[in-house]
């Protein structure tokens, strides 16, 4: 075996038998570098005759190549694996919760007044608003109620010395609503209302959306449509049972309420009331100087607290306002 | 009310179940609350006569009795109630009987002696007792006969929610014409006719407000038998249309009264003075009333009153010094229509809400007084004897309600109620419900009943046509746009805005009460809180003027509970009396406890101020209002002098933010950690802002320099910037503080401050030289005005 050939089976060897990417580098400096044995051979060409320096050198080429690729695939191979074993001493717990902080909630009235909103603002309703402390006007007188009206024993105001009242209802909100803007008129007025009475089922304070809709030819049939809309949105059900029941309320003739087919726990179906309406009574629009032989309209008033009872499945309406995070924090909508 | 479906029965017959029945009735605006079985099945209860009762030998509490159940069926039953006696007629369960309590009757030995059966009271039938021991039957029942048909306990009530509108449902005769008309089958009531007169003994009436008492009828009844047994059938319908029995007199009066709904009173006669007159009650008057109150009248007050004293709260109670008793041998009885008006808000006055009071204050019949009169004198002169004299009836007729007569059009029914009906069906409707109705070519003229107090205009009407086809035979219909978009977008959806970048900052949202109690409202306010005259608690008697009480209450609450962190925030508003009243809208927040929930790698550390801060500025820079805000150190009621800030935007105070100071923190029993709060004004001033505009940016390369001073410990950090800002350098493009430090090598009373500078030009690369000025005019500046040294690191 020629000198050279010995050259390419050492080099072979040695690259074989290196285990680090240093030791790759020397190798390479021994075989093919400067003074390398490789290139110390190709120096050595010149002392061979004419005719068999070319062969001579095609071999040395040769044997530089398969060195010099031998080499990249080993430095190739050390390198995977040195990041494979960076790799796998970098391995962590994956399964280790990572760093957080407090999940925050929205109160389900909040969020049941939302999904309130935004289903009527999608009929182009506008969200307005109006004071919690009223006066007997607003709240009473010009819906129809004048002093002494049954319906204001039923209503358990809380009153104030100076004569002011908090809002028994969010319908006030009409009157403010229809005073200061022309028809047509398509408002929701969400809002906090209050009544002395507190039990199991009733809270000194709670939430009303009350809706208005002035223009002309408004029907009946329009807010029986708008309502059976709006119901079955909210309880994305369009086979909710919802029956209209003929009912009383000074500003509006007809009246309405509202019920909705419920199962209860034990499997058990009921008519729930869920919400009042009716068409506005003419007395409110002369109260408010909307000449009724033009237009017309409806009003609704909705529970917040009672919708969302029922769409949540709380059972207790006190909940509402205890706070408890325990209660809070599962409402992560 | 109440309404036993038997004595509607009586008055109307459709052919229909109780349960389609109810539904009906609630389909047309009588609402149901319920239906109740009168009582439980009672098979095996027979009506049987006591014929003896001995003392058994062996108890001295049980007697022995012979109990006859037919001509040739007599049981010997052991039995314990003292009013078991010969001839009384009782209620027997026998043998095999299962009665409402579980217990099943068996023959037994009671100390020695066979009983074959149970004598019962009425509780032992599940029925509410009217006396102790035996249940006492009317002595014409035939023995043997089922107690269920006997006493007509197949019978259910209903339990109807009228609506205040329609007082003229209040009764038996009121309820079965609505039957009557939503069926379309005829009434049945019994007949009432004018009592013949025995006597023509008159007694004075003078209504001197007649105004308030258009009509006035009585009459008197002399030699009446005031111990006279009530019948049981007049029992039983009084008690299930939930009306205790009271006395022969009485009973009948409120009988009428749940028959036909007029409210009805009997004086005793020998104890009125002189005349009966209705009139205003005189101021400081009083009355001691049929419930043992005596109350203090004003000139408001209707009252009926004798030549002596006040007898009665017209419409709502009788006195007790002219009630009818035991004793009693001559009445009065008193059947009148009184405004409501003057009646409405009374009894309320007083604390009263009376079968009376209730119907007068909605409405009754105007016309009805002198029929229930008669009924009433008939069903005396029956059960409680006596001789009838001539009725007394004292009218105007000027303030009658007047008679009405309104137009319904067939196009405004159409228009309303989006249904095609012809109009003769219309008229057919009406006539149904007792109004008169005249036909003409485009309507009809529509004068209602006396009692329909409900119906004056032509949309009243409707709805009654309404109710006749029911509401679900509506159809429904879409609505039409005639609404466009609106220029800006709701407030609600900003403020829902805010609420979701509190959610997720890791805030709970909590709802409390506007109302709390008096002391928590000076916590944080000099102004005086709004008081409630007629709060429902002492806890919740005053406005809120600040939202922290409640919101530190919900802390307190789950803290007790081993929650290790509160972060609240809460939009409403609070109450303040200023000038005018405030109601202002404010976004509050209360912080205590961890920071972050408890995790591995992190150790625990409780919130503090900068940690709320942080939020607070973190809210502010989503809403691009940064440049705007400043912090400044402030004095606020309620909170750590050295511990809060007011926050201004735009130079307009927004709000604050602070540490409760330690007397508060334990006024709201949150005085373990601290407690962080702070309060925004929600206006539309930063809530619905002005569009942003984009800015371009420099291309050039920044520059960064770190610098630290010392500077005196009460040096505001603030001011530094403050005071490098007012040099206005141009190309100081951003400022940070990345360290504030005291401590070792630091000295006592000076604190480290370091500040990171970004330094950029617009239009070309800062040079070195240009650097190094800026960052000397900046060391000149601080040090000049706070004394500031620069540290050499």
């Amino acid at each position: 075996m020629s000198e050279l050939e010995q050259l390419l089976d050492e080099a072979h060897q040695a690259i074989t038998d290196c285990d680090g990417l240093k030791d790759i580098e020397a190798l390479r400096v021994h075989y093919l570098g400067k003074k390398g044995l490789v290139t110390q051979q190709l120096k050595s060409l010149g002392q061979l005759s004419a005719e068999d320096r070319p062969a001579a050198g095609q071999r040395i080429n040769e044997v530089k190549q398969a060195i010099q690729a031998q080499l990249e695939s080993k430095t190739q191979a050390l390198e995977a694996a040195a990041i494979n074993e960076k790799l796998t001493s970098e391995t962590i717990d994956v399964t280790l919760p990572g760093r957080c902080d407090d999940v925050g909630t929205l109160h389900p009235v909040t969020i049941t007044l939302r999904r309130i909103e935004s289903l009527f603002q999608r009929h182009g309703f506008s969200v307005v608003d109006g004071p919690e402390i009223e006066d007997d006007f607003h709240n009473f007188e010009a819906l129809n109620i004048p002093p002494h009206h049954p319906a204001r024993a039923m209503h358990d105001t809380f009153y104030f010395d100076d004569g002011l009242l908090l809002r028994t209802h969010t319908s006030s909100v009409q009157i403010r609503t229809m005073q200061n803007n022309p028809p047509p008129i398509r408002i929701i007025a969400p809002g906090r209302v209050y009544r002395c009475d507190s039990d199991i089922t009733h809270s000194p304070m709670f939430h009303q959306v009350e809706g208005l809709l002035v223009d002309k030819d408004v029907s009946f049939a329009q807010l029986k449509g708008l309502v059976i809309e709006f119901l079955h949105a909210f309880f994305e059900n369009d086979q909710l049972g919802i029956r209209f029941r003929p009912s009383y309320f000074p500003f509006t003739e007809p009246s309405a309420e509202v019920d909705i087919e419920w199962t209860d726990d034990d499997g058990n179906s009921h008519w729930l009331e869920v919400m009042g309406c009716g068409m506005v009574h003419p007395n409110v629009f002369s109260q408010v100087g909307i000449d009724n032989k033009e237009y017309n309209g409806f009003a609704f008033g909705l529970g917040v607290e009672r919708l969302a009872m029922l769409y949540y499945g709380v059972r207790d309406l006190r909940m509402f306002y205890e706070n408890d995070q325990r209660f809070l924090r599962q409402f992560k909508a | 009310m109440k309404l036993s479906q038997h004595w509607l029965m009586e008055w109307v017959q459709p052919k229909v179940d109780a349960l389609a029945l109810g539904e009906r009735l609630t389909m047309a605006g009588l609402e149901l609350d319920g239906i109740e079985p009168v009582a439980a099945d009672l098979t095996g209860v027979l009506i049987a006569r006591i014929e003896t009762a001995e003392p058994h030998p062996d108890a001295d509490k049980l007697q022995v009795c012979q109990v006859r159940v037919a001509d040739d069926d007599v049981r010997q039953i052991v039995c314990g109630a003292k009013n078991a006696r010969p001839g009384l007629t009782v209620a027997l369960a026998t043998e095999g009987t299962t009665l409402p309590g579980g217990m099943t009757i068996k023959a037994a030995k009671l100390r020695g002696v066979a009983s074959n059966g149970m004598l019962c009271g009425a509780s032992e039938l599940g029925l509410e007792d009217q006396i102790d021991g035996l249940w006492e039957l009317d002595d014409s029942l035939p023995l043997g006969e089922p107690i269920m048909s006997a006493m007509n306990l197949n019978d259910v009530i209903f339990d109807i929610d009228l609506t205040p509108n329609r007082s003229d449902c209040l009764s038996i005769a009121g309820v079965a014409r609505e039957v009557s008309a939503l069926y379309n089958v005829p009434m049945t009531p019994p007949s009432i006719e004018a009592q013949p007169t025995q006597h023509q003994i008159e007694f004075p009436v003078q209504v001197s407000v007649p105004q308030h008492c258009p009509r006035y009828c009585g009459r008197v009844i002399s030699n009446v038998n005031t111990q006279a047994k009530t019948p049981v059938w007049m029992q039983e319908a009084l008690r299930r249309s939930g009306i205790g029995t009271i006395s022969i007199v009485v009973d009948i009066c409120n009988f009428v009264m749940m028959e036909l709904g007029q409210p009805m009173h009997a004086f005793d006669l020998d104890q009125v003075h002189g005349k009966i007159e209705v009139r205003m009650a005189r101021a400081g008057e009083k009355c001691l009333l049929l419930d043992g109150k005596e109350i203090e009248l004003s000139e408001d007050h209707l009252v009926i009153a004798d030549d002596q004293q006040v007898l009665a709260l017209a419409g709502i109670m009788g006195g007790q010094d002219s009630s009818v008793t035991d004793t009693t041998q001559n009445i009065f009885i008193e059947s009148a229509y009184f405004d409501l008006l003057a009646i409405a808000g009374k009894a309320r006055q007083f604390g009263l809400h009376t079968e009376s009071s209730h119907r007068f204050e909605r409405g009754v019949d105007p016309e009805l007084a002198s029929l229930a009169c008669e009924r009433a004198t008939a069903l005396i002169l029956k059960y409680a004897q006596g001789e009838a004299g001539p009725v007394t009836e004292v009218v105007d007729t000027t303030h009658l309600p007047s008679i009405r007569t309104i137009s319904v059009s067939l196009a405004a029914v159409t228009r309303i109620l989006g249904i095609k009906i012809e109009l003769q069906e219309i008229q057919h409707m009406l006539e149904n419900l007792g109004c008169e109705v005249v036909a003409h070519s485009d309507g009809l003229a529509v004068t209602p009943p006396s009692y329909r107090f409900d119906l004056n205009i032509e949309e009243d009407l409707i709805e009654e046509v309404a109710r006749m086809c029911g509401y679900d035979q509506f159809p429904t219909q879409a609505l039409q746009a005639t609404t466009g978009v609106t220029l800006k977008s709701d407030r609600s959806d900003a403020l829902f805005n805010l609420h979701q970048r509190f959610v997720s900052m890791g805030y709970t949202e909590a709802v409390t009460f506007s109302f709390t109690e008096q002391s928590h409202c000076e916590l944080f306010a000099t102004e005086p809180a709004k008081a409630l005259a007629n709060p429902i608690s002492s806890a919740l008697s005053h406005m809120r003027t600040s939202l922290w009480p409640g919101l530190g209450a919900a802390a307190a609450y789950n803290l007790k509970r081993q929650q290790s962190s509160v972060k609240f925030y809460e939009i409403g508003r609070k109450y303040l009396v200023r000038d005018t009243l405030e109601q202002t809208e404010v976004l509050a927040g209360v912080v205590v406890g961890e920071k972050l929930p408890r995790q591995w790698g992190v150790s625990t550390q409780p919130s503090d101020f900068y940690d709320v801060k942080g939020h607070l500025e973190q809210l502010f820079a989503t809403l691009s209002m940064t440049q705007d805000i400043e912090f400044k150190p402030a004095q606020i009621q309620g909170l750590h002098p050295g511990r809060s800030a007011e926050i201004f935007y735009q130079k307009q105070r927004l709000g604050c933010i602070g540490v409760l100071h330690p007397h508060t923190a334990k006024a709201l029993d949150l005085s373990e950690r601290e407690v962080m709060v702070f309060e925004l004004d929600i206006t539309d001033a930063w809530l619905q802002k002005a569009q942003i505009h984009f800015q371009t940016w420099s291309k050039f390369p920044q520059v960064g320099r770190d610098l630290t001073f010392l500077v005196a410990e009460d040096v505001y950090v603030n001011d530094l910037i403050a005071s490098i800002e007012a040099m206005q350098i141009e190309s100081l493009q951003q400022l940070d503080i990345f360290s504030v430090y005291q401590g070792n090598n630091v000295p006592k009373g000076l604190k480290s401050i370091s500040l990171g500078l970004i330094l950029q030009d617009i239009s070309s690369t800062l040079e070195d030289k240009q650097v190094d000025t800026i960052v000397e005019a900046i060391i000149d500046q601080l040090t000049k005005t706070y004394n500031a040294e620069l540290r050499i690191s």
